[in-house]
């Protein structure tokens, strides 16, 4: 296979792994790495304890998904002769597709979500 | 006693770094679309849309890095002090916006990739595949700077 079709058909596996590896904590409960601002301090869970974010964890867990898939696919691909117009019209259908439902998927949930107001600290000024 | 969060004392420049990072961001991205559509059209600015994906990789990746260390004392200070109590509706378009935007970064990588090694005189099904991945990548851009703004307009940091 050429390199160009080769190396797309690796970064269309790797957006489609990166999709997942992003979302699968939220769905499945899996655990994942939690960043504790107010304490400094990392701790690898399902649910946080304290005000936390996840943000981080599931961001650098789905870039390593995405490096280990392309990784794996670039020599897999390398391998077949050649790449039909047809496959590569899927490979794009199917990554878009993988992006647009997890982003589907958080603009419903997080539209209607009902946030709860960390305590008002004593410190605390309104500007 | 305030807490000592990470990051905290330079948030604000942070936030307007990230914000000058932004504006470079969409122009590229826009102009990244007009390139990719003009490809399917006949028409091969090559050079330009490796200039603009590479722009747009650069950019995007100091965007969200500094978002990234913003992002601690915005959570605390900006979400779970105000937003979370007084405009919900923000702090669920935050997260809209940051969760999109880390959607975007393979996005911006196979854009960047595929500049650089295909020939869309000749790969007529890459150049349509590359042209999906720059206009769904610009929307997420225009997405984030927009809510960006409205947010920020709410309460920042």
């Amino acid at each position: 296979m050429r390199k160009a079709d080769a190396l797309f058909v690796a970064m269309a596996a790797g957006t489609i792994a990166f999709a997942f590896a992003f979302i699968i904590p939220m769905l499945a409960s899996e655990p994942v790495a939690w960043y504790y601002p107010l304490e400094h301090r990392w701790a690898f869970e399902v649910a946080p304890t304290g005000l936390a974010l996840d943000f981080f964890g599931r961001t650098l867990q789905a870039m390593v998904a995405w490096a280990v898939v392309v990784m794996i696919t670039l020599p897999i691909a390398k391998r077949f002769k050649t790449l039909s117009v047809r496959a590569i019209g899927l490979a794009t259908a199917w990554a878009v597709t993988a992006m647009l439902l997890v982003m589907l998927h958080y603009a419903w949930t997080l539209h209607f979500r009902r946030p709860v107001p960390a305590e008002i600290p004593t410190w605390y000024q309104p500007r | 006693m305030q807490p000592d969060i990470a990051f905290e004392s330079a948030a604000r420049f942070l936030v307007v770094l990230h914000a000058m990072a932004a504006i470079v961001l969409v122009g590229a991205s826009t102009h990244h679309v007009l390139i990719a559509i003009g490809y399917l059209r006949g028409r091969f600015k090559v050079r330009l849309g490796r200039i603009y994906a590479a722009t747009i990789a650069v950019t995007y990746g100091i965007t969200f890095g500094l978002g990234l260390l913003a992002y601690p004392t915005f959570r605390y200070h900006v979400r779970a002090l105000y937003l979370d109590r007084y405009d919900a509706w923000a702090s669920n378009l935050f997260d809209t916006k940051e969760n999109f935007a880390a959607l975007g970064i393979p996005l911006v990588l196979c854009a960047f990739v595929m500049s650089r090694v295909m020939d869309p005189k000749e790969d007529t099904a890459l150049a349509r595949a590359y042209a999906a991945f720059v206009i769904l990548a610009a929307i997420i851009v225009w997405f984030g700077v927009l809510s960006g703004l409205v947010i920020t307009m709410t309460r920042g940091v």
